[in-house]
């Protein structure tokens, strides 16, 4: 009796889930995806970025905040003569206006801003502006006070750099005037990165700000910069320095009425942490005209970048360092998302102290310990998993996404190589050096690394058996024993690079601030000399290529390799291109559109 | 009392002061301020790094720094004179609005789940000590174990996977093979009967109920449509009003006394009627309205149950009242659920989020905004809450039990009184007595905000404050949120102290 009935039972539900087996309940009848794709009117009206700390300011010049992400802003709202393209060089921008040399000594430009070309509260962008970003930036407004240890005394305005500025004389002009003239005191290689996209801040709001009227074109701060009237500045430049400053995390904008954009999209809102910028109607310019209506920056931290592109809370992420898991991740996503790799220009190297006396004085040990280091092995480790067209590393002063790698390299034999570790050579060339015994070194990293832990293993496992005894020094606080003579042997850290000219001069001349090794060369110094006031970029190539073999030759450090740049996106999104300078991702943004 | 509040206050504030020192102390040796610099060169460096000495005074001994600190703390206590900053981060920006930024979205996110946590946890855990040593509470103390030892960055990303991408990409088509819903029906179906218990015979048939109308109601409700535009409806808003005074009186006041039942019901009658006259009312609202409709309708309930319940009236009302407010609740649901459809919209399809507190730019109506906010802590809240639900079963279970076994109980139940009358107003209140201490704590704790789950959802609340600060070696945001916690620390500690001596007489204060 009981039998049967479970019998029945079982006999009766494995009939239901057979017949259930077969159909399904619900789902949405009009499928009104299908009608939609393929159409080309069918744009998004905003596109979200990633970003993984919230911008802190609208202006990025100051000391206090000078930060990647608020130059991702920056490019989206601001404009200026040029900005970096995808290959590292400059690159005009003719929306904004057009410059000339006009003469090598003293080296003159000439500068003429677009006529069109106003603010997005509609007052032109003009002379003003100019004459505000040279005030602020120079640094030829001390206020007297003297810092007590290094017996500087500190500006008015507390700009991050006054790189090129200073080396300035005032610019000339009158209130209105969209043509000016820059003559430099002395020359300058850099000369045409000074007015890069960021650059410009609206003089009639910093003036109304500190007190002073805006008629006129701002006529009242020409002339108080024009006849330094110190106390009409002071309260300019304290706006200026942390007027335009948001809060922390980016809770709330100030009243937008302050931040007026000159670039093809201005600031709408925020909210925590989230920042919204819209096209700017009043944007002049056609080649750069914002393609999308809405661009929304959003903060997310790396670690869970993925899902959120996945989730569609953001089209597009560029993780700062990314790993394999990183990319591994958004590939298993699928057809949905692009992920796009290359080589940024942030490197890593070994430094080796090299001071009289110390490990690597001897250039043999410096070129043995180049010898045994398995850069391939590191490359095909940390580098191609990510992107695979990565590679060894050669030249100090270009990175392998720079237009002009390969012409300096084939220029300069010393520093050829695959990277392949040679412990044959590194041994014999121990033995020249009259080492017998091991030689120790002292490898010093960031504790806080994985990555250069590892990389301190690989170097170990290698170089021990040429002959060398590598002690790993994980520190804490590595980047203040760097310039402490003896406080390492070798240390292993990255650089960012600029795609500036000679913004490298300090790592490389004998007693530079970041000549860490205590590195000395004549004729690099003499090299550096020409290049840093060579004002035609014609001559810097073949003065580099010279650079890069003497550098080579004597062995100043070991490269390794450009670190690898990805970014990810819906591939819904089109026009995205990587860029290895500190533009970032966003440096043609306004090009971007998305299919909904 | 009062001399036990003033030296409890006077000694609370000198282990504070002696706890900001250490704190201090051992965050401004944590590491190197300007570690974040080693890599960049260029002249930048040299201003941030002077920019940055000035902000964190670092060209002054640790000792007078301390004391510079301590005197920023000193000007938000004396009023009048220097503005109250709390002092500076690293980028000489005051700290004190950063402060009230992170408390407010630390209270957002931690507030819910805390409630949550502890209101489930609680039910569960005195289920399972009545029950004790059944299936049922096996499965709870295997389960509530599971959670307790969850890596949060996990279970988060298991969550995101699951309840938003996936969730998601259901949801903008949902259907279910037929084979799906009956699996789901057959694992309601076996939840429920360990749940209820019995035996066996029992166990079947609420096995049997269970699963067919499990699998029934999610057919119905796939079939409606109910996933794409969802809603309780005018029926669903009938019987649920019913079912909570049901509910109610049989947890308040039991059946014996049929008037309190009509009163009751009465009370959801009025409730229901509430909701149909609120429909026009509450296109979009504001809070205010909200809670001056929500006071109204609470008050009628009161005096209409008041009146039909007759001799019991005060028990009635109350219990009226309640009905009123849950009915109010569940009007407020329904209209968030009524707002789905335009937001998933507006949200491109994809209407709950793995990161942020609020979507960008929406612009809608109070349902719509309320609702968004709502789905941007679906995610951290169930995270918060599974982790935390742990302890409160195994406490509540732990003091439910000891109570349980007391002499009074058993003399309750000598004497004749319902068993639910001994488990809800002898046993519960008293097994309470305990948790105050753990509540006390937990709320002193939300304070401290999240510091995974923030990270991990993109919320910036006090948790992001401090690890931000530890990492930058900024003691500004650091000793803030130093302050905030260790404060709500002591305080609560006295209130739970002080709530003690209320709840147990045996205990006095002195």
């Amino acid at each position: 009796m009981r039998n049967k009935r479970t019998m029945s039972l079982a006999a009766l539900s494995i009939g239901a889930l057979m017949l259930s087996a077969c159909g399904s309940a619900g789902g949405t009848s009009d499928s009104d995806s299908a009608a939609s794709s393929g159409s080309d009117e069918n744009l998004a009206s905003t596109i979200t970025i990633a970003i993984s700390q919230a911008p802190t300011a609208y202006n990025g010049n100051t000391a206090a905040t000078n930060a990647v992400y608020n130059g991702y802003v920056d490019n989206l709202t601001s404009s200026a003569f040029v900005s970096y393209s995808p290959s590292g060089t400059l690159e005009q921008n003719t929306d904004f206006g057009s410059y000339e040399k006009t003469s090598d000594d003293p080296l003159t430009i000439e500068y003429t801003i677009n006529d069109d070309a106003v603010w997005s509260d509609g007052t032109p962008i003009d002379y003003d502006d100019v004459l505000l970003s040279w005030a602020a930036m120079s640094g030829t407004h001390p206020t007297g006070e003297e810092d007590e240890e290094t017996g500087e005394e500190a500006d008015l305005f507390q700009a991050s750099s006054t790189n090129g500025f200073s080396q300035m004389q005032m610019i000339e002009g009158e209130p209105g005037d969209k043509e000016f003239e820059v003559v430099f005191d002395k020359p300058y290689a850099d000369w045409e990165a000074l007015f890069t996209t960021g650059t410009f801040m609206p003089a009639h709001i910093a003036a109304e700000q500190g007190g002073l009227s805006a008629d006129g074109d701002g006529a009242a701060l020409v002339d108080a910069i024009q006849n330094d009237d110190r106390d009409a500045l002071t309260p300019v430049a304290e706006f200026w320095n942390t007027g335009w400053a948001y809060e922390a995390d980016l809770p709330s904008l100030p009243d937008t009425a302050l931040l007026p954009s000159s670039g093809p999209y201005k600031l709408d809102n925020a909210v925590n942490g989230t920042l919204t910028v819209v096209r700017n109607e009043d944007y002049w310019g056609e080649e750069r005209a914002g393609q999308t209506e809405t661009m929304v920056f959003r903060t997310v931290v790396d670690e869970e970048a993925v899902q959120a592109l996945q989730n569609g809370d953001v089209d597009i992420i560029d993780p700062s360092s990314p790993t394999v898991d990183t990319k591994t991740a958004l590939e298993q996503i699928g057809d949905t998302v692009t992920v796009d790799t290359g080589q940024s220009f942030t490197f890593s190297h070994i430094d080796l102290d090299q001071r009289p006396g110390a490990v690597f004085e001897d250039l043999r040990v410096r070129q043995a310990f180049a010898a045994c280091i398995p850069k391939a092995d590191m490359v095909d480790k940390f580098v191609t998993p990510v992107d695979p067209e990565g590679s060894v590393l050669n030249l100090r002063e270009y990175q392998p996404s720079h237009d002009d790698y390969q012409t300096v390299l084939d220029g300069a034999p010393a520093a050829q190589g695959d990277g392949v570790a040679d412990i044959e050579r590194a041994r014999s060339l121990l033995e020249e050096a009259g080492k017998t015994e091991p030689v120790p070194v002292s490898m010093m990293f960031a504790s806080t690394s994985q990555l250069r832990a590892d990389q301190v293993a690989l170097v170990k496992n290698s170089c021990d058996q040429a002959g060398f005894e590598i002690t790993p020094q994980p520190e804490a606080e590595w980047s203040a024993k760097l310039p402490q003579p003896g406080a390492w042997d070798a240390v292993i850290f990255g650089w960012s690079g600029s795609g500036l000219v000679a913004s490298g001069q300090s790592i490389y001349v004998t007693d530079g601030e970041q000549n860490f090794g205590g590195y000395t060369n004549d004729e690099v110094d003499s090299l550096w000399d020409d290049i840093a006031t060579s004002t035609d970029s014609e001559q810097v190539v073949p003065l580099k290529t010279e650079l890069e073999q003497a550098l080579a030759d004597t062995q100043y450090n070991v490269v390794l390799y450009a670190n690898p740049s990805l970014a990810g996106y819906t591939s819904d999104l089109q026009g995205v291109e990587l860029n290895p300078t500190q533009s970032g991702i966003t440096w043609n943004a306004y090009t971007w559109t998305k299919q909904n | 009392m009062f001399y036990f509040i003033v030296k409890r206050t006077i000694i609370s504030f000198f282990i504070t002061l002696a706890a900001t020192t250490l704190m201090y102390f051992l965050t401004i040796s944590s590491g190197d301020p300007f570690e974040d610099l080693g890599e960049t060169s260029g002249p930048q460096k040299a201003a941030t790094i002077a920019a940055r000495t000035a902000a964190m005074n670092l060209d002054v001994a640790p000792i007078p720094r301390y004391f510079l600190w301590l005197q920023d703390v000193g000007h938000c206590l004396v009023p009048g004179g220097v503005s109250c900053t709390l002092g500076q981060d690293r980028t000489g920006a005051a700290v004190l609005p950063q402060l009230e930024n992170a408390i407010g979205s630390t209270l957002r996110l931690v507030v819910v789940a805390t409630v949550l946590a502890l209101v489930l946890g609680v039910v569960v855990g005195i289920v399972t000590a009545i029950r004790q040593y059944s299936v049922f509470d096996y499965s709870i103390t295997f389960v509530s174990f599971l959670l307790f030892s969850l890596p949060l960055f996990w279970l988060s990303t298991l969550l995101k996977q699951y309840l938003a991408i996936d969730l998601n990409t259901w949801l903008d088509n949902p259907q279910f093979s037929y084979l799906t819903i009956a699996l789901i029906g057959v694992v309601a179906g076996v939840i429920w009967a360990v749940v209820v218990g019995g035996d066996r015979r029992r166990r079947l048939v609420v096995f049997a109920v269970a699963a067919a109308v499990t699998a029934v109601g999610l057919y119905l409700l796939l079939v409606t449509g109910w996933f794409v535009t969802p809603g309780l409806g005018v029926v669903g808003m009938l019987v649920s009003a019913a079912g909570i005074a049901v509910l109610w009186t049989a947890l308040l006041a039991g059946f014996r006394r049929r008037r309190v039942l009509h009163a009751a019901l009465a009370a959801a009658a009025v409730s229901f009627a509430g909701y149909l006259a609120s429909v026009p009312l509450l296109n979009d609202p504001n809070w205010l309205v909200l809670v001056a409709l929500v006071i109204l309708l609470a008050v009628i309930s009161y005096v209409v149950a008041g009146v039909i319940g007759g001799p019991f009236r005060t028990q009635a009302a109350r219990i009226g009242a309640v009905i009123a407010v849950s009915v109010s609740l569940l009007i407020v649901l329904d209209r968030l659920l009524q707002a789905y459809p335009t937001l998933s919209a507006k949200a491109g399809g994809r209407p709950i989020p793995t990161t942020g507190s609020q979507s960008a730019n929406l612009e809608g109506t109070f349902w719509e905004i309320n609702l968004d906010y709502a789905l941007h802590l679906v995610l951290p809240t169930i995270a918060l809450t599974l982790i935390s639900f742990a302890t409160y079963t195994r406490y509540t279970r732990a003091s439910q039990l000891d109570v349980m076994n007391q002499d009074y109980i058993r003399t309750a139940r000598a004497k004749g009184l319902s068993e639910r009358t001994v488990l809800v107003k002898h046993a519960f209140r008293n097994a309470m007595i305990p948790i105050t201490t753990l509540m006390a704590f937990d709320f002193a704790g939300v304070l401290g905000g999240a510091v995974i789950t923030e990270q991990v959802f993109g919320w910036n609340g006090m948790g992001k404050l401090f690890v931000d600060g530890i990492n930058a070696v900024d003691p500004g945001p650091v000793m803030a949120f130093f302050l905030v916690v260790g404060t709500a620390a002591v305080l609560f500690n006295m209130l739970a102290d002080i709530a003690y001596a209320f709840l147990d007489p045996r205990i006095t204060l002195s």
